[in-house]
């Protein structure tokens, strides 16, 4: 899978390297930087769908990247409603999509 | 005539609401002045319970009346008000003294039909399994009803439109319009509204209006917090109360000075929508302030928590704090008085204004439209009553 993440910022200069853990999305790794939200590893990652809605079962995902809007929820280490665009990721944590209402 | 109806309702909660739709569907031309919005105040910070448990004796006239029209009233209004019609209340019982004082309650109010019981922790666990360990067992309260209490408010007022009345919102009353020793009319900042009778529909401000009409009738604002979870799977069945609102009058050595100064009860209804709404504090003479009191939250969620510990896990969404119009001797003014003509009083229903809301809106109704209540005897809740003693 493609790697979306900035390698050498025209501002802020190269990434720092940092330790590599793995969260698990659905089961399958996905390679994650420490200290990173789980939201960010997975949009890199090329990710999209994080939750899906309880009326129309439609596909969410990031949106406002805050902690605000709620749209990135999803069950972690099989905890509902976890904002992962504010939760930083762990070696070995379980991400899964939330269905609806959990 | 412009502003000229046969009926100016004051207040759009849901006792205004609901006496504009009875009172428009008998063909007359009802105007309904409301400051804020519809469910602007009481109505919209109000929890949907309707239990006949905690109805006053004096009330249950109307009570018993209003929950047989809730049976059918969604379809009569035309309106989903999520209305939870025959489910039952169980109130945690967490320690032998309120076990004791639960028993007395159940074997004194024995009404036909309405038979409370007490369930051990076993039976309490496999209806609700969500509920605490640490309890006794409950009170299983059968046909108590629940709803949202702002769309129950909707709902009247869109079948009082339909039935021709007409709502004005931002329509503060700055004045009545008295001409010898009658009432024809209101005054906002901007209009003036006549009528051959206004009723005083305003709840928690309308001893204000009371005033304006030169009327006597005191209102004791009691202040209730409310706080909003986040939305989750469907895990209360039903509503969940605690039984210590009886223990907290009888006993108040078991509890803090906080959870006395506000009357700390509790009770929690899971909405349609998957939010929980947890509240129960009555703090007595509160004023009209509606802010939130953090150490109130804070005393609200610690019991939430103990008594359904999984509520522990979900995020607050938002919390909020409403007054209750209550009265001195506790029963609402309903009906016309000596004091000054084209007047109807109608507002001071405490904590059950959503509950009684049906049958007062039908017994005002009746009784300006055919000169006396017909399914409820109303005589009880003259504005005309002689006030209660002072207690000392």
């Amino acid at each position: 899978m493609s790697d979306l993440s900035i390698k050498d910022h025209p501002v802020l200069g190269p990434a720092p390297v940092r330790r590599r853990v793995t969260v698990y999305y659905e089961g399958r790794p996905v390679e994650a930087a420490e200290g990173e939200t789980v939201a960010s590893a997975l949009t890199r990652a090329g990710i999209k769908v994080f939750r899906t809605t309880e009326k129309t079962g439609e596909p969410r995902g990031l949106y406002c990247g805050m902690g605000r809007c709620s749209d990135c929820m999803m069950v972690v280490d099989g905890e509902p409603n976890v904002r992962t665009c504010v939760t930083p990721v762990r070696d070995g944590m379980r991400v899964e999509i939330q269905h609806g209402l959990a | 005539m412009k502003n000229e109806s046969d009926f100016l309702v004051l207040g759009g909660g849901v006792i205004g609401s609901s006496v504009a739709f009875f009172l428009s569907r008998t063909g007359a031309k009802v105007t309904v002045l409301e400051r804020g919005d519809t469910a602007f105040g009481t109505a919209g910070a109000s929890g949907g319970l309707i239990n006949w448990i905690t109805c006053a004796e004096t009330q249950m006239g109307l009570f018993m009346r209003s929950q047989s029209m809730f049976e059918h009233l969604q379809e009569e209004l035309g309106a989903d008000f999520e209305l939870n019609y025959n489910s039952y209340n169980m109130q945690i019982i967490s320690n032998e003294i309120e076990w004791k004082a639960s028993e007395q309650l159940v074997k004194d109010f024995k009404l036909p039909g309405f038979e409370a019981k007490l369930i051990d922790s076993r039976e309490s666990h496999q209806l609700e399994p969500s509920v605490t360990d640490d309890m006794l067992g409950s009170i299983y309260v059968p046909r108590v009803h629940y709803l949202n209490p702002i769309k129950l408010a909707l709902a009247y007022r869109g079948a009082a439109e339909r039935a021709g009345a007409v709502f004005v919102n931002g329509a503060e009353v700055t004045g009545l319009t008295v001409e010898n020793g009658r009432v024809v009319g209101a005054v906002t900042p901007t209009e003036s509204y006549s009528a051959g009778m206004v009723v005083n529909c305003t709840g928690v401000w309308s001893d204000r209006i009371s005033a304006m009409a030169g009327v006597n009738a005191p209102i004791h604002p009691i202040r209730g917090e409310f706080v909003i979870t986040e939305p989750t799977v469907k895990f209360c069945n039903t509503t969940i109360s605690s039984a210590q609102y009886q223990t907290i009058v009888q006993h108040p050595e078991l509890f803090s000075p906080n959870a006395i100064k506000y009357n700390l009860g509790f009770s929690v209804e899971q909405t349609t929508t998957g939010s929980c709404i947890i509240h129960g504090t009555r703090e007595m003479n509160s004023g009209l302030d509606n802010s939130v009191i953090p150490e109130v939250i804070e005393l609200l969620i610690q019991t939430a928590c103990r008594f359904i510990p999984r509520l522990g896990s979900l995020k607050i969404m938002r919390t909020y704090a409403g007054v209750r119009p209550g009265t001195p001797d506790g029963d609402p003014y309903i009906g016309l008085t000596d004091a000054v003509q084209g007047f109807c009083q109608c507002c001071g229903h405490g904590g059950e204004g959503i509950a009684l809301s049906p049958a007062t809106g039908e017994a005002v109704a009746e009784l300006l439209t055919e000169g006396s209540a017909v399914h409820c005897d109303i005589s009880r809740f003259s504005p005309d009553r002689p006030a209660p003693a002072p207690e000392v």
